[in-house]
């Protein structure tokens, strides 16, 4: 047997620039996990996955690799989003949302961004599964985007679920210039008084169970999200499976988002991810999260006017998924106007309800698009 | 243009649908807690938690015994029991010194 130098340097020979700039990409995505400690759960994975599906020849993602087969075992059929909203049930507490049940049309409002990037998407010439990829971006909510994107347009998995974890990181940053442009110092100043409501555990084990019963019913398409979500939510509730909980909050939700991260992270090769559309992507994607924000807004200075002024606007930039960080930044935001103004409770209502909307709007966005 | 008349109608429809969905679930909240009559039960307070091998008189006896060490140490004013660091605090000469001038010795001017 003769071993050839050239053989020896096939790594080298097969390197090529594309791949090049894909690492540098993944050591970006590090980065930002690790210094700027942007969503580090899912950006370090992610980058990972980039670098090592991008090295010259890289067994990882031959048909029998590693992240060919967690791609198919996890990805291609959607068992791994949906298993991180196990989790993600299992550790939301939903009481501030039962507590006012009318935060729930904030959470409505907040989805505006998805259906206006999708028009923008469409105008720049994206096809129709394409822009409503794109759109999704606008659910501020990883694991949908990731879900819908899937069935959409699963070739643009990569950069959607990139730009969708990017910039979930950046809502302190993205909302407050929104914010304070599109609300008055006199309705930032507006309080409203809290008083906590005993909700009865009979109350919280059915509410999981109605939600899915209903929005199943009304949409199926929504079911496996949905059903997720609140399949978690009901286990958390029900106090009688608590290795249960705490396996779907810690070790599934944990082992899973590492698959998942590595998954997306090799889908993101050259051929695919270096092009024009994936810097429309990154644009696309933070026009979505600003017009999530500013039509949650504009929907709670409707119902400021509806209640006389007895409704903080700022409460609508809540309406959104990325949980709990936007309601930190409204009660933030209402505090440097006021510092005895407290609407984190309120907030953490509306950014509840925020979470249920993206996972009912990425089920209504699959379902009128008719994907299977 | 056409596109754009997709996007309107998949808008129109889309925001439609999830506010309804979502003001169905507000309403059916809404019900659910104005029939749920039944409040969540009150939490009793506890009782204290006594060390394993203590019972209430030997707990009781241990703690007056600590009381009074501790009210005999700060009598002694011993170091360790001192509520802030030396030199931090007047001294009990100039607090009386203070006093003294604070305090008038005719008995109308007297500040109560």
């Amino acid at each position: 047997m003769t071993v050839s130098f050239a053989q020896l340097l096939q790594g080298i020979q097969n390197m090529t620039p594309g791949s090049l700039l894909m690492i540098a990409v993944g050591c970006l995505l590090i980065y930002l996990a690790v210094v700027k400690e942007y969503e580090p759960m899912l950006l370090l994975p992610i980058g990972a996955g980039a670098i090592l599906a991008n090295l010259p020849l890289s067994p990882m993602i031959e048909a029998e690799g590693m992240f060919t087969v967690l791609k198919k075992a996890g990805v291609d059929n959607e068992l791994f989003p949906l298993l991180v909203f196990i989790g993600i049930g299992a550790m939301t507490d939903f009481g501030p949302l039962l507590e006012n049940p009318r935060m729930m049309l904030l959470g409505a409002a907040g989805q505006f961004g998805i259906f206006g990037t999708l028009m923008l998407a469409l105008l720049l010439g994206f096809d129709l599964k394409e822009a409503a990829s794109i759109g999704i971006i606008g659910a501020i909510d990883g694991p949908t985007s990731i879900y819908v994107s899937n069935l959409l347009a699963p070739h643009m998995l990569g950069p959607i679920a990139v730009t969708a974890y990017s910039y979930m990181s950046l809502v302190p940053i993205i909302q407050p210039p929104i914010m304070r442009a599109l609300t008055s110092r006199k309705e930032r100043l507006i309080r409203m008084p809290y008083t906590s409501r005993p909700i009865s555990r009979r109350i919280r084990i059915i509410f999981p169970i109605a939600v899915f019963v209903v929005v199943g019913t009304l949409v199926p398409m929504a079911t496996p999200l949905i059903g997720t979500l609140m399949l978690g939510n009901l286990l958390k509730e029900s106090g009688v499976v608590e290795r249960l909980t705490k396996a779907s909050s810690n070790e599934i939700a944990n082992i899973v988002t590492l698959f998942l991260g590595l998954a997306v992270g090799s889908t993101m090769q050259a051929a695919t991810f270096l092009k024009m559309q994936t810097l429309a992507i990154l644009g696309l994607g933070i026009l979505a999260f600003g017009l999530d924000t500013a039509a949650g807004l504009l929907f709670a200075k409707f119902l400021n006017f509806l209640s006389k002024g007895r409704f903080n606007p700022l409460l609508g930039a809540a309406g959104i998924s990325a949980f709990p960080m936007a309601a930190r930044v409204v009660q933030k935001m209402g505090q440097e106007e006021d510092f005895e103004n407290f609407l984190l409770m309120h907030a953490m209502g509306a950014n509840t309800a925020g979470q249920i909307a993206s996972v009912v709007a990425g089920g209504v966005l699959l379902a009128l698009l008719g994907a299977h | 243009m056409e596109s754009l008349n997709i996007g309107i109608q998949l808008t129109v429809f889309g925001m439609g649908l999830v506010f309804l969905l979502l003001a169905v679930m507000a309403l059916f909240i809404t019900l659910l807690l104005r029939f749920d009559r039944t409040q969540p039960p009150m939490e009793e307070p506890s009782g204290p938690e006594y060390p394993a091998g203590l019972d209430a008189e030997a707990l009781s006896a241990i703690t007056i015994a600590v009381t009074m060490h501790q009210a005999l140490r700060r009598k002694e004013a011993a170091p360790a029991m001192r509520r802030y660091r030396p030199g931090t605090r007047p001294s009990r000469w100039v607090n009386v010194g203070r006093h003294l001038q604070n305090t008038s010795w005719h008995p109308g001017r007297r500040v109560q």
